[in-house]
């Protein structure tokens, strides 16, 4: 019997074209800042990394099956990790009172830098605290509700309640938060006391995003990904065949947290803020669009989404008031219409038709 | 720009301010019973919001994200016919009901048929809905505050205590009264429509087998449509009740539709009595850690008790245990 | 006797109701019980009891000599329980080869899994299962496009990749041909020379082929034990069983 027939051989196979192609968009992006202004720059730099952010939430929704409406959260909390350490380094004559202590804790009548804020004026640890804040709440919140008889669709609502109480609190947290306005006027990023440019900020991104792709693809395409897509089609019956269900979906939960959140703070630096806007369930259910329009699963698509969505937003909020109303009828259209999204729905168009083998 | 920043600094000095008062003020135990008193409002509203939900996601189990902006439909529906033709705000109640009730039924028919058994589907859609019926609203009416005006002989507070100087210690208002009043007649309607008619006998009978019924000769697609729209009408009332507490805008139905899902989610599903016990638990609780804390306080701790709760009970309270 | 699987006493409930009352039920090294029992016997509800489905209300199930009552499921099968479904229980989106590779032993762990290489142990193991259940021309097939028949098949051979010590069968052979029962019988009757074999059995001329021990359940309790012959001839067997099946045959009629 030959291998090729049974369809096994190819997975041990390294994808030669797959490779090129996208090392050849990546060397293409890579030069981008050679071309273009600051601003495009900048604004290059944004949109990968709502592409991130969209993988992140392909890797739980489009691969294990659990619709998040929380990574809008776990973004933030990395930005909020980030925006403290930048808002800190200002210089004391930046600062609008001259003092050490961020203008929003002044107004509040804070008059002592609290000590869980204090540490993130250090590079390395404002570094690890961007991953590790949303990656341990993560891990928390997914302990508590996958080691239980929850699944699907309670799940979304928790992460809704999530998102939502979050906002709620970090808006009534004024003094230590920024309250509704949240941390502004950041400085620009400097580590260790040396300015980082527009153009390496830019790479670092640029190498992120495609390390998070790669990753992914990497990790799907491996056995767990295959005990992913089994357990998004039906979650009792793996547990049947030995494997801890819930230790999976804790580990792809907590490691796309973890994602989001460095995304979020490498977007503090490019936005020069940070605030509930991103916390709330409206930024949420921004992700998720930019998944169900590209489509749930390709890990492509949902970053082609990103970048598209998030560039057309840039200039319709511009245009229009009423992106919004825009932003849900896509919605309405692709959950009715194009369930695969648009990459799943090209895909299918050129793939072969499976022949009933009887 | 400048003066929009001007207003924030303003009002963060306010909220430092208000923040000062509040922890100033003591513990009284009356203050806390007027609380608990006027918490007995809050569960009217609960009631009132989430009975809509407890037909379309109860009975019929449609996770519906919408129906925070039924309820907002239902408050312009009493807002338009209001401002245009002066009409007393108990007289916009069918209005409201048919119209909401119309709207839902036509959302049925063209989204929600479609996605039956996929509940996770459903719910993006419905989301993907709600932001669109905002969206509109905003469009004809643009995002200003509206107002409506309450009907003058339901005005006034009930006095229940008197404090030394003579005014009102423990009082409630009689809007309040008459929310909660008409939240429990449109229980009881709504339970004896789905318990003693034929067509409440279908309902059930098309949300536990849907194929059997099929066969039975019910009209499953017919029924379907009916209970949506019904559940919808109920969250078009809640929205005409509520219109005349606070403003009428296109993003008002959002803090509903989180409290109606806390509330449904709390009671169970299993029988309606189970909205009234989610309204009770939750409305009081709030209630009295609004009182004992402050307001977002509150709302992040009943948030994460909702949560807790989902966790350990995710049918809700008031459930039966079924076999596999 | 020497068993792989005891069951004593065991009792599952509810919300009140008493679905097992204290069943007892020992399964011996290499050798095949068959359950069977009219609608509502338990029978099911007494394989999901012991891989911790269900949850036990009181009593134990021991699994060579250990107590694994209301261990987890995953627990329970990584220590040699495999259990098939009534329905056939397979994952339509990946194909036969995957579902099989899935089931197969030891790669349970998160990161195990993800630099598990496919050896050609590996893949010969999962070729030959696909032999045994004959369907390895169906390998890169996704499962949705295979018949009622051939899925149980599938979920046969997952059972068969676990290499568990006691295989759990719930109806094998339902919704399947004459010809296909036959074949499955002739797989369950192979999977003795290394397992133990509880199965659920509605189709008696099936019973038969592969029977050694049969037990019968009826409203949650153990109402007979021994070979065909003896259940055959058993009075209160006949009476609630066969007699209730004459019944319905005569209803239908």
């Amino acid at each position: 019997m030959a291998q090729s027939t049974l369809g096994i051989a190819k997975r041990s196979q390294i994808p030669f074209k797959l490779v090129t192609v996208s090392g050849i968009i990546f060397l293409i992006m890579a030069a981008f800042p050679l071309f273009f202004g600051s601003f495009q720059i900048s604004l290059m730099s944004k949109l990968l990394l709502f592409g991130a952010l969209a993988v992140s939430l392909d890797l739980v929704w489009g691969f294990t099956g659990i619709l998040s409406f929380a990574h809008g959260v776990f973004f933030t909390l990395g930005g909020y990790a980030m925006a403290y350490y930048l808002k800190l380094n200002l210089a004391a004559d930046g600062n609008t009172y001259g003092i050490d202590l961020p203008d929003f804790m002044v107004w509040n009548g804070l008059e002592k830098l609290p000590w869980f804020i204090a540490p993130l004026k250090y590079f390395p640890i404002a570094a690890v605290a961007m991953v590790a804040i949303p990656a341990i709440f993560a891990y928390l919140v997914g302990t508590f509700i996958f080691r239980s008889k929850v699944s699907g669709v309670y799940i979304t609502i928790i992460t809704l309640a999530i998102s939502s109480a979050l906002t709620t609190f970090f808006i009534s947290q004024q003094a230590y938060t920024g309250g509704t306005n949240g941390i502004t006027d950041v400085s620009r990023l400097s580590i260790a006391g040396v300015d980082v440019p527009l153009n390496g900020l830019y790479w670092m991104i640029l190498l992120f995003t495609g390390c998070v792709l790669a990753g992914s693809y990497w990790l799907t395409k491996s056995n767990l990904g295959l005990i992913l897509r089994s357990i998004k089609e039906n979650e009792n019956r793996i547990s049947y065949l030995g494997y801890d269900v819930a230790s999976f979906k804790i580990f792809i939960w907590t490691l796309s947290a973890g994602i989001a959140g460095i995304a979020g703070g490498l977007f503090v630096p490019l936005n020069r803020f940070i605030s509930p806007v991103y916390l709330a369930v409206a930024f949420g259910t921004q992700v998720v669009i930019w998944v169900a329009i590209g489509g749930r699963g390709t890990l492509i698509g949902p970053i082609i989404a990103a970048m598209l969505l998030g560039q057309v937003q840039n200039y319709a909020e511009r245009v229009t008031q009423d992106w919004q109303l825009v932003v849900g009828i896509l919605l309405l259209v692709v959950v009715v219409f194009i369930p695969d999204g648009l990459v799943g729905t090209i895909a299918k168009l050129f793939k072969p038709k499976q022949k009933v083998a009887r | 720009m400048k003066a929009d920043q001007e207003r924030s600094k303003k009002r963060k000095n306010m909220f430092y301010y208000l923040a000062q008062e509040e922890a100033a003020s003591s513990f009284s135990s009356i203050a806390l019973a007027n609380q608990l008193v006027n918490g007995i409002g809050i569960v009217g509203i609960l009631l009132l919001t989430g009975l809509g939900l407890a037909i379309t996601f109860g009975v019929m189990r449609i996770i519906n994200l919408a129906h925070g902006e039924f309820i907002m439909l239902g408050a312009y529906v009493t807002f338009v016919l209001q401002s245009n033709f002066n009409l007393d705000l108990l007289l916009t109640i069918p209005f409201s009901f048919l119209i909401t009730g119309a709207i839902g039924a036509l959302v049925e028919l063209t989204i929600i048929r479609r996605l039956y058994g996929r509940p996770l589907e459903t719910l993006l859609a419905t989301w993907g809905l709600s932001i669109v019926l905002q969206g509109v609203i905003k469009l004809i009416f643009t995002a200003q505050l509206k107002y409506v005006k309450a009907p003058p002989y339901i005005s006034g507070n009930l006095t229940l205590l008197t404090d030394e100087q003579g005014s009102p210690a423990i009082a409630i208002s009689y809007y309040r009264l008459f929310i909660v009043a008409i939240a429990l007649a449109l229980l009881a309607l709504t339970s004896y429509l789905l318990n003693n008619t034929d067509l409440g006998r279908q309902v059930r009978s098309v949300t536990q087998n849907r194929d059997m019924s099929k066969c039975l000769g019910v009209n499953t697609s017919l029924v379907d449509m009916i209970t949506f729209a019904y559940g919808c009408g109920l969250a078009g009332v809640a929205g005409t009740v509520i219109s005349s507490l606070k403003s009428v805008s296109p993003p008002m139905g959002q803090d509903y539709l989180v409290d109606a899902w806390m509330t449904v989610v709390t009671g169970g599903v299993d029988k309606l009595v189970g909205v009234l016990a989610g309204a009770f638990l939750i409305g009081q609780s709030n209630a009295g850690i609004a009182y004992l804390l402050n307001d977002p306080v509150a709302r992040v701790i009943v948030l994460g008790a909702v949560i807790v709760l989902i966790r350990y009970f995710p049918e809700g309270l008031f459930t039966v245990q079924k076999r596999s | 006797m020497n068993s792989v699987l005891s069951v004593k006493n065991l009792q599952v409930v509810f919300s009140g109701f008493k679905a097992l009352k204290g069943i007892d039920l020992e399964v011996g090294d290499r050798e095949i019980v068959t359950i069977i029992g009219p609608n509502g016997a338990g029978k099911s509800t007494l394989l999901d009891a012991i891989v911790s489905k269900s949850p036990v209300a009181e009593g134990k199930v021991y699994y060579q000599g250990k107590d694994i009552t209301n261990k987890t499921p995953y627990d329970i099968a990584r220590m040699g329980i495999g259990r098939k479904f009534q329905n056939p229980n397979v994952y339509n989106e990946l194909t036969v080869f995957e579902n099989i590779l899935l089931a197969l032993k030891g790669t349970h762990g998160i990161f195990a899994s993800m630099t598990a290489k496919l050896t050609p142990q590996k893949k010969n193991k999962i070729i030959h299962v696909l032999e045994q259940i004959g369907l390895l021309n169906y390998a890169s097939t996704p499962v949705a496009l295979l018949s009622h028949g051939q899925k149980q098949w599938v979920e046969i051979g997952m059972v068969i990749a676990q290499d568990p010590k006691v295989v759990l069968l719930d109806e094998p052979t339902a919704g399947m041909t004459p010809e296909e029962t036959y074949a499955t019988g002739e797989i369950i009757q192979s999977l003795v020379h290394n397992h133990s074999v509880v199965a659920i059995e509605h189709d008696m001329e099936f019973v038969k082929q592969i029977a050694e021990r049969i037990v019968v359940l009826h409203q949650g309790e153990k109402l007979a034990e021994g070979s065909v012959e003896e259940i055959q001839n058993n009075n209160k067997v006949i009476e609630v069983y066969l007699g209730r099946e004459k019944i319905d045959v005569d209803a239908a009629a």
